[in-house]
Order: C-alpha cells, then structure tokens, then sequence
C-alpha cells in the first residue's frame, strides 16, 4: 500500500507541475498576445490611473493637461482646436493622435523607472506622472496662423530654418481634442477630414513652389544660369503635348531670373528638357521627396514617380510641380528651408525638452543636419531668385517693409475646381529667423491667397525674440 | 488565532506533524487579504469563518483523538454523507446555475463541502474492511482478473452518486471530485489498476453522455476549448481570468494594484487569478507549491500510519485537498475545463474554510497518533 502512496504522490506532484508550466506559459510567453486583445480593458484601466505629463508651448501656455475626475484621471486640452494639429488627442476608446501619440511613453511615464524612490512609489501604488514636454511652439505665431486660415481649408508651417524648430503648425478644419469621445463618429465621417493633419500628413500638387528644385538642380547642372536667355512663348509643344504657361501669357524673351520670379512654366520646361528626367527626381529625392522626414509628430513621405515611369512630358510638367507630384506642407516647409540655411535642411522638431515630474531633465533636442540637397553658392544663388519673386515677381504681396523676404508662390493645378494657392518664403533673406509654408486649398492664386497670410506670421515672428 | 491553534496542537497532539497548520496558516492568511482587498465587506465574514474554523479544530481535537471508533460506524457516514449530498438538490437554493446551497436564515452552507469527509470515512473503514477481499480476483475476463461482482457494487454506487450530482445539482465539479476520490482510494487500497480502469471509462461514459445530454456541460466544455466563441458572454469569466493572470507577469502587479475584480464571482472561485495577477508568478507558484507540499504532507502522515483505517483517511483526506485544488487551479488557468470548486484556504466561503480546517485537524490527529504509538 505505502508504495501506491508514493506513487501517487508522484502523480499528484507532476499535475501540480503542469499547473506551474501553464501558469509560467500565461504569465510570459502568451501574456502580450493576451494583453493586445480588444477584449481585454486592463491596459486602458492602467492608462486611466497615470497621470500624463503635460505638454507646454515655448511662451508657456499649457496645450495639454491631466485632471483628476474621481478615482481617474480625464485629459485636458486648455486650447482646445487651436493646438490639436500639434498635441492630437488622447482617447481611452480610439487611441491617440498627434504628440500623444508619438511621445505616449514619455507622457505616461512607462519608458523605464528613472529612479528607485520612482520605482517604490510605483510598486506602493503611489501616483507616479509622466513626464511633460515642452515644445518650440510659440502660441502666438500660432493664433495668428489659425486665424489668417479661417474657415478655409488649409494648412500653415512655421519653423526656424537654422535650426529645424518648429513655431507654429497649423491645419485647418481642425477638432476639439476634449470631445473627440463624444463625437468620434461625427468627426471620422466628416468628408473635410478634421482629424486629418494636412501640414504633415496630407499630400497636394505642390505647384510652382516646386521650382525651387528644378531652379537647384538646373543651376547644378549648368542646364542654366541667372542670365540664360530663354523664349518664353504661352505655349510650347513637348513630345505630343503642350505646357502652358499660368493664364497663357506670353513673355517672348526673357531670363532664367524673371522667368523664375514670374514663374514661366514654358521656360522651365525647356530648362527641364536639358536637365532630364532622371537628375530631375533625383533632386527631388536629394530634398527629401520619397522619404518620410523624421519628426515628432507622425508626417508622410511626399512623391514624385520614378524617372524611367515618366515622359519627357511628364519631366517638363514635374519640373512645375504639377501631373503626378505630391508633397507634403511640411516637405515644401523644409526646401524653403534648405535656400535659407545655406543648403542644408535641419531636422525638423516640436519637443525641445522633456522633463520628468521632479524637473530632472529626460531629453533635449539638439538641432542636427538631416539633408543637404545643394551647395552652398546654389543656395545662395536660389536665395536671390526668391528675394526677386517678392521684390518684382509674384510674391510682392509678402513684402514687409524694412524686411527682405525670400519666396516661391504657387498656384496648383488641380482639375476643374480652383486651384491650391501656396506660398513657402523666408525672412530676413540675408539672416534668415523664420520660414513660412502656406497652402489654401483651392484658395486660387498663390501670389494673392498665400502670400500676404504668409507675410502676416513672418512679421509676427520677426516681433518675438529668437528661437 | 493560529497562535491559539499551535498551542491547542501542542497540547492536545503532541507530535503532530510541524508543516501543515503554518501552510494552511498561509493559505487562509493570504486568502483572507486578498478578500479584504477584493470584497473588503467579505472579509469580516471570512474571518469570522476562520474563527469558526479554529474552533472546529479544537473540537476535533477534543473529541476525535482516538478517532478509531469512527470506523465502527462506517456506514452511518455513508448516509450522512449521501444525505449531505443530496439535500441541497430538494431543499437547496440554486445559485450561479448549480443547486449546492441550504440555507439557514442568514447562514447558508454547501453541505457537498462536508458529505466529503464522511465519504472518507465510510470508503476508508469499507476499504480497509474489504481491501483483502478485493484484491482477490476470482474470475477473468477479457485477460483481465475480477473480483466476485457483489464487491463491485460500491465502485458502481459510487460512480452512480457522481452522475445523480452531475444530473441532480447540476455540478460537474463535484461529481468529479467524489469519482476521483474513490478511484484513488480503491487504487491505494487494493492497488488493483483495473478498479481504477474500469471505474476511468464509466466516468468518462458518463461525462461523454452528460456531454451530449445536458447543454451546460457541453457549454462548459465549448467554452473550454475556445474561449473566443464568445467571450463577452458565456466565456466572459475564463477570459477574463487569463487576461488578468497574463498580466501579473513575473512579480505581480502588487497587492491592489491590478483589475482583478473584473473576474465575476473572483472571492470564491478565481481567487487564484487575482493572487497571479497581484502578486504574478512567483506569488502563483508559491501558492501552487503549498498546495503540493500540503499533500504531499498529508500522504507522508498517511505513510507513517500504522493501521489501515488511518492510512486510508489520511490518504481520503489528502487526495480530496489535491483533487480540490488542481480541478480549481486548473480550470481557472484553462488547463482543463472550469467547474466551480473552491480553492481550499483561500477562496471565500464558510463552508469550504470549515471543511478544510477539520480536514487540517484530522489529519494532525492522524500524524499525533501515530506518532505517540511509535514512541
């Protein structure tokens, strides 16, 4: 008899050795794969627990903060749709968008345990925040880009050139970040897209702003230079097709210089036809087209087709920036950028610094070189053709007096309906502080939607002291 | 209280063995917080029923040292024990879709939790009685030796109180636990595998044709196998249960800190989920690693025993504790399907905290008894 005791004991012993491989099984290996089930609410229970750092702009105005309702904790966004483009939401039920999204770890304070005395708070349940973020947005700029947008569609990006700090990111129609639960499907269904940030994310024909690549290139190229002379007919014939200049009009001679401040598209076809297709898209790849450019807020790539996908048709229209071209505000932001800092395109960034509850800082940003599309004497020579489109060309409406801008208008074809006006320029050309990029969608022509909202925030810029 | 206790041991069962009332001190300690934490107006109740317990043991301790006599009565605590079984079923109160309660004015019990003593006692005084004769096999069929079919006749009743369980009050888990009892009793007693055989395939007869025949075995199976057929509803309580004992990870989310109360019916049942959710794998293993040693405990007094009966109470007793607690631990870990047992200790209940405690006196005597004869 004791013999079948001891045996089973042994199987007895052995079932209860299952039970520990299967707990061992659910606590590690299957744990995740449980956790992300939709079913289970215990990940949303936590986040409701943690209070979130807030997000602070550059003149110290709270854009995004925690308050306590009963045992959790509910978000609060004290500028409600004027910053959502910049801090996006935070919704238990549908995620996050925005600054809440890309810096969640920071902002719930799950990166790692900083500390010990953190990590023993934590474990006693006592209320560990997350870290809060300050940004290089200045409100000001801001409000002003919000109100010059309006009721049209639209979106505004205002950075610092030499350094990639971004001073104001607009887009319009916008959201109430505080009511995003409420009117969740009010607002996906919504066919203007309020949830959509159209100054990273969204991509237009960008139109004559694109020049400034086609003028980089062709000028590295020796496919021309300032004084080229060039026939500027309203109309010339291309491989079966035609290019046509805005409105038709004809310049009959004219140089490379005025056909960039008068934005002759003819012109820039031929200049086009010298350079060809392939040097064309590799600018453009050189000024960061066909790659998502690396910033806090989640951007998309802007496109252009492969050279070998186009005719020489298509190169003349892409060298205007119009048939398959796409690019992003914030992508025609950074070109305007690369004139203005001597070639080089800066890192674009909105978090400037990241501190933990205690006022220990977590992370700085740096300002650092992400491309260098041309030259600096290209630069140089770019800078001047767009201080000409304010002086005399297009873009007179951008001038501040005292001030010397640098611009590009653009008014994109887009069908039948009217077209994107847009403006990208820079202020003061000899020492750039600011950059603007605007588009209005189908807001008409660039040189008279664009440009004077763009003049508009450089001026309000040029008030603040440096960034 | 256990302080009380371990003098009441000293005192009334010089001897005993030293390990088993610090585990279930343990135990019901750990159970007992993590009640106040899960259902803090349970918690006075719990240990009010602790209390009781206590004084059970004494009780126990008082009356049962020569427990001897019991055997002499054998039949007696069959009837009790079927009684106490069955009871519920025309006087019960049904509850979470098992009928397993009486009640008494504000107290009610599950007196299932009892009648499983008394079935020790009467299996282990017959089977002590009768182990010689069973073990004779006197006709062979099939290749295989068997006993004279008159000696059959409680492997059959046996399995026959498990299935009226099952089709009675509707409680597959108990059903389980009293066929598992026997089988490893009649195992240890007769050391006959063919009991054990015979007595696996008319069990899993059964289960197979309740399967079919009752829609909420075949529910609890379904439910088993894939939990996602639907688990807002009939699966909600498994699911959430994994859910909360994946996300305990290695050490827990600390005492309070996790969502355990989102389990239905957590205090009783699922506590084991909440302790693997609070206090992770470590405090799950270690839980699961008293258990064992408990028996193991239980089956080493059971080795010491000098005569049949003691040995086979003891080892009634300890295989009750073991079947107890895999059938909860694994149902509530998905290892095998969910019957609703409580976890001996720890879940929240007075019934199952009275039976395990006198359980715990029990076996004490036992080891004391033997103990003091081997001196």
């Amino acid at each position: 008899m004791n013999k079948r005791i001891g045996r089973l004991g042994i199987i007895i012993t052995a079932a209860f050795i299952v039970i520990i491989v299967n707990l061992t099984y659910l606590q590690f290996i299957a744990a995740s794969e449980l956790t992300a089930k939709p079913e289970n609410i215990r990940p949303t229970l936590n986040k409701q627990k943690i209070r979130r750092g807030d997000i602070i702009s550059a003149d110290g105005q709270v854009l995004a903060t925690s308050r306590k309702v009963g045992d959790t904790y509910k978000r609060y966004y004290p500028e409600g749709e004027l910053a959502s483009p910049i801090t996006g939401y935070y919704s238990t039920e549908y995620g996050r968008a925005g600054l809440e999204l890309t810096f969640d770890e920071y902002l719930s304070g799950q990166t790692k345990v900083s500390s010990p005395e953190d990590y023993i708070k934590r474990l006693l349940g006592k209320d560990v925040p997350g870290d809060n973020l300050s940004l290089t947005v200045n409100m000001d700029i801001q409000k002003t880009a919000d109100r010059l947008l309006g009721s049209r569609k639209g979106a505004i990006v205002v950075l610092n050139p030499k350094t990639g700090a971004v001073l104001a990111l607009a887009s319009h129609p916008s959201y109430n970040p505080n009511n995003v639960d409420q009117n969740w499907n009010t607002l996906i269904n919504d066919p203007n897209g309020p949830m959509l940030n159209r100054a990273t994310q969204s991509r237009f024909t960008p139109g004559s702003t694109f020049k400034m690549v086609t003028a980089a290139a062709a000028l590295e190229n020796a496919s021309a230079t300032t004084g080229t002379v060039f026939d500027a007919p309203g109309t010339i014939k291309i491989y079966g097709g035609k290019v046509t200049n805005f409105a038709g009009e004809n310049y009959s001679r004219i140089t490379f210089a005025d056909a960039f401040a008068k934005s002759v598209n003819t012109v820039f076809a031929q200049v086009s036809k010298s350079l060809g297709g392939p040097k064309l898209v590799d600018a453009a790849r050189a000024f960061g087209f066909g790659e998502k450019p690396p910033f806090d807020l989640p951007a998309s790539e802007s496109r252009i087709p492969q050279a070998s996908e186009m005719d020489p048709l298509e190169v003349a229209w892409s060298s205007v920036g119009q048939g398959r071209v796409q690019a992003t505000p914030l992508t025609m932001a950074l070109i305007g950028a690369a004139v203005a800092n001597d070639g080089k395109i800066m890192q674009p960034y909105l978090v400037k610094k990241i501190q933990d509850a205690g006022g220990n800082t977590v992370y700085e940003a740096s300002p650092k070189v992400w491309l260098s599309p041309m030259k600096h004497g290209t630069s140089q020579i770019v800078k001047s053709l767009m201080e000409r489109v304010v002086n005399e060309g297009t873009g007179k409406a951008a001038k501040i007096p005292g001030v010397q801008v640098a611009g590009k208008t653009g008014t994109a074809e887009v069908g039948k309906d009217n077209p994107h006006a847009w403006f990208v320029g820079f202020a003061p050309a000899e020492n750039p502080q600011v950059l603007v990029a605007v588009i209005i969608e189908n807001g008409g022509i660039g040189g008279r939607t664009a440009a004077p909202i763009a003049r508009e925030i450089m001026q309000e810029a040029l008030k603040k002291p440096k960034n | 209280m256990f302080i009380v206790l371990h003098a009441a041991n000293r005192y009334f069962v010089r001897e005993a063995d030293p390990t088993l009332l610090p585990l279930s001190a343990f135990l019901s300690g750990l159970g007992l917080v993590m009640i106040w934490r899960l259902k803090p107006d349970l918690a006075i109740a719990q240990a009010i029923w602790i209390s009781a317990g206590t004084i059970a043991i004494l009780v126990v301790f008082s009356t049962l040292r020569r427990y001897q006599w019991l055997k002499d009565y054998k039949y007696t605590w069959a009837i009790v024990g079927i009684i106490l079984l069955f009871a519920p079923a025309f006087i019960g109160v049904e509850r979470g879709g098992a009928k397993l309660w009486i009640s008494f004015g504000p107290v009610s019990f599950q007196p299932a939790e009892i009648a499983k003593i008394f079935f020790v006692f009467f299996l282990a005084a017959y089977l002590g009685e009768k182990r010689e004769l069973l073990s004779i096999s006197t006709k062979r069929v099939f290749g295989f030796w068997l006993p004279e079919l008159k000696h059959l006749g409680p492997l059959i009743a046996m399995w026959l109180i498990s299935l009226v369980t099952l089709i009675l009050e509707r409680d597959l888990g108990t059903s389980l636990l009293f066929l598992g009892l026997f089988l490893v009793m009649l195992y240890v007693a007769t050391g006959r595998p063919v009991y054990v055989s015979l007595g696996f395939i008319l069990f899993i007869a059964g289960v197979t044709a309740s399967y079919f025949a009752f829609s909420y075995v075949q529910a609890r199976v379904d439910i088993w196998l894939d939990p996602w057929i639907d688990p807002s509803g009939r699966g909600y309580q498994i699911v959430q249960s994994i859910f909360a004992i994946a996300s305990g990870g290695l050490t827990g989310s600390g005492l309070g800190l996790g969502h355990p109360t989102l389990i239905p019916a957590v205090q009783t049942d699922f506590i084991f989920s909440s302790i693997a959710e609070e206090l992770g794998l470590l405090g799950g293993v270690a839980v699961v690693l008293s258990f064992l040693l408990f028996t193991l405990r239980g089956l080493k007094i059971a080795l010491l025993a000098k005569n049949d009966f003691g040995r086979l109470v003891a080892v009634g007793l300890a295989s009750v504790f073991a079947l107890q607690s895999f059938t909860i631990i694994g149902g509530t870990t998905k290892l095998i399907p969910l019957t609703g047992v409580t976890l001996p200790y720890m879940s929240y209940g007075g019934s199952s905290i009275l039976m395990n405690f006198i359980l715990l006196a029990l076996l004490l005597v036992i080891s004391a008894k033997e103990a003091t004869q081997v001196e």
